[in-house]
């Protein structure tokens, strides 16, 4: 059997980006928990630094260089099942941000509380 | 159990655990409110993004004024992410295939053109965001020094992996070919009539079946001695390889034709009623080179014959004392024509 993986059809790979989280999603949801979700918001200090903003944590991170590139590749639509598979290049990852810090929790409210 | 406390616990529990967990539960109801929405219109105003970091006691003054919302997109894109080194990335960006090969009950391998790499399912423990674009610092830069305003943008997440293919350089699995073609060997035309298609082997087959790159089954190939006839890969019957390789030593010799200006056009036509030109060609040339001296024309490559001869002699009898041996062979070989000098000797029987 042979699965082919063809160049993306430009043969400069468009730059893609990613963004890695050390912990996990969770959503209430047990059917396509994420579809369509928001995840949080991303901002960036004067330093160039990026910052998210997840539910009631915030997060810092930094600009990571990968060591090796990631290609993502997408599968084709297969018009009968006796063609062969294949794969095509949609972009590359070059660098993420990298949030491997513990996340500093928000406590807005926390005075308020304590107040009362 | 007031906020604040529970807030505490989730914490504690969120930075107990070996990796943090951020146990932010997405809200569904931010996603009903929006439904018909298009993808680019935001679903958080710059009021909502200041709200947060106003709560989070973060001075908007120190950030980008643009913000960027990340939303997973509707439906999961089938993205599969693959480590690319310095082979696979040149083969890709000079707009060459990859290719993936195996079985499903083998561990697939990828190939360039001319290398072979073994993938192995890498997973991470941590969670990778894929997104086709998000805006770096420097080129927010711009917006930084040209708007006053803050911008807020919206930026879809294609899909979470935690999983990535990471190939090794390995050697190809290449044992297979001599079994696959030992299936039907080819042992002369009169004999073919019986030969069933289905088990003969052309390139493309093989490929499809064998875990290596285009240039190393190539290679194993002519290694085996293979021969490609009718547009299928083929190995020659030890007897029916040696009744070729005789044809040429004959002619060479009836012909008085010297070892190094040997015309291969004549020496297959004088046989061609016998055996196919295609086969007789490729034999022919697995024991001659082309000429040095003389364009055009091949050379004997000696060694060959002498190995060739030595081979067919051992096959017959099985033992031989080395003594009786070295004469009978010396005699075999073209006798008068090729120099027999013991340096030959002692290399052909050492390889």
């Amino acid at each position: 059997m042979q699965i082919i993986i063809n160049p993306h059809k430009n043969l400069k790979i468009p730059i893609w980006s990613m963004i890695e989280l050390q912990g996990d999603l969770q959503s209430n949801e047990k059917a396509a928990p994420f579809h369509g979700k928001i995840i949080g918001d991303l901002h960036y200090n004067l330093e160039g630094e990026p910052m998210l903003i997840i539910g009631h944590h915030v997060l810092t991170g930094r600009i990571a260089k990968l060591e090796k590139p990631l290609a993502i590749l997408k599968k084709k639509q297969k018009e009968d099942e006796f063609e062969v598979t294949e794969y095509e290049v949609q972009g590359m990852v070059v660098q993420k941000l990298l949030f491997s810090e513990r996340p500093r929790p928000i406590v807005a409210n926390a005075d308020a509380i304590f107040v009362k | 159990m007031s906020i604040a406390r529970r807030l505490v616990l989730e914490y504690l529990h969120s930075i107990a655990g070996k990796h943090l967990h951020l146990r932010y539960l997405l809200s569904s109801r931010l996603n009903i409110t929006l439904e018909g929405n298009m993808n680019n219109d935001c679903p958080r105003t710059r009021e909502d993004v200041e709200k947060t970091l106003n709560e989070a006691k973060i001075k908007t003054l120190v950030l980008n004024p643009c913000t960027q919302i990340l939303k997973f997109s509707e439906e999961e894109a089938a993205y599969t992410c693959l480590e690319l080194n310095k082979e696979l990335l040149e083969t890709l960006e000079s707009g060459q295939c990859l290719v993936i090969r195996g079985d499903k009950s083998e561990n697939a391998v990828l190939c360039t053109i001319n290398k072979t790499f073994e993938l192995k399912d890498t997973e991470t423990s941590n969670s990778l965001l894929i997104i086709k674009s998000i805006d770096n610092h420097s080129e927010l830069k711009y917006l930084q020094d040209n708007e006053a305003e803050g911008r807020v943008e919206l930026r879809i997440v294609d899909k979470l992996v935690h999983n990535y293919l990471e190939p090794r350089l390995c050697r190809p699995h290449l044992q297979i070919v001599r079994q696959l073609l030992n299936k039907q060997i080819f042992k002369g035309q009169e004999n073919e009539r019986n030969v069933n298609t289905y088990d003969l082997y052309s390139f493309d087959k093989l490929l499809t079946t064998v875990q290596a790159s285009e240039e190393e089954l190539l290679k194993e190939l002519k290694d085996l001695n293979a021969i490609e006839y009718n547009g299928f890969w083929r190995l020659l019957d030890f007897e029916y390889h040696f009744r070729v390789f005789s044809f040429i030593t004959t002619f060479i010799e009836q012909e008085s034709i010297p070892l190094d200006k040997i015309n291969m056009e004549m020496c297959s036509n004088a046989y061609e009623e016998i055996v196919p030109k295609e086969i007789f060609e490729q034999v022919f040339k697995y024991y001659t080179e082309p000429s040095e001296n003389m364009p055009g024309y091949y050379s004997l490559n000696q060694d060959k014959v002498c190995r060739m001869v030595a081979e067919s002699l051992l096959k017959d009898s099985r033992k031989f004392n080395l003594d009786e041996f070295l004469p009978v062979w010396q005699e075999s070989v073209l006798p008068g024509n090729i120099q027999f000098p013991s340096m030959r000797l002692r290399k052909i029987t050492c390889s």
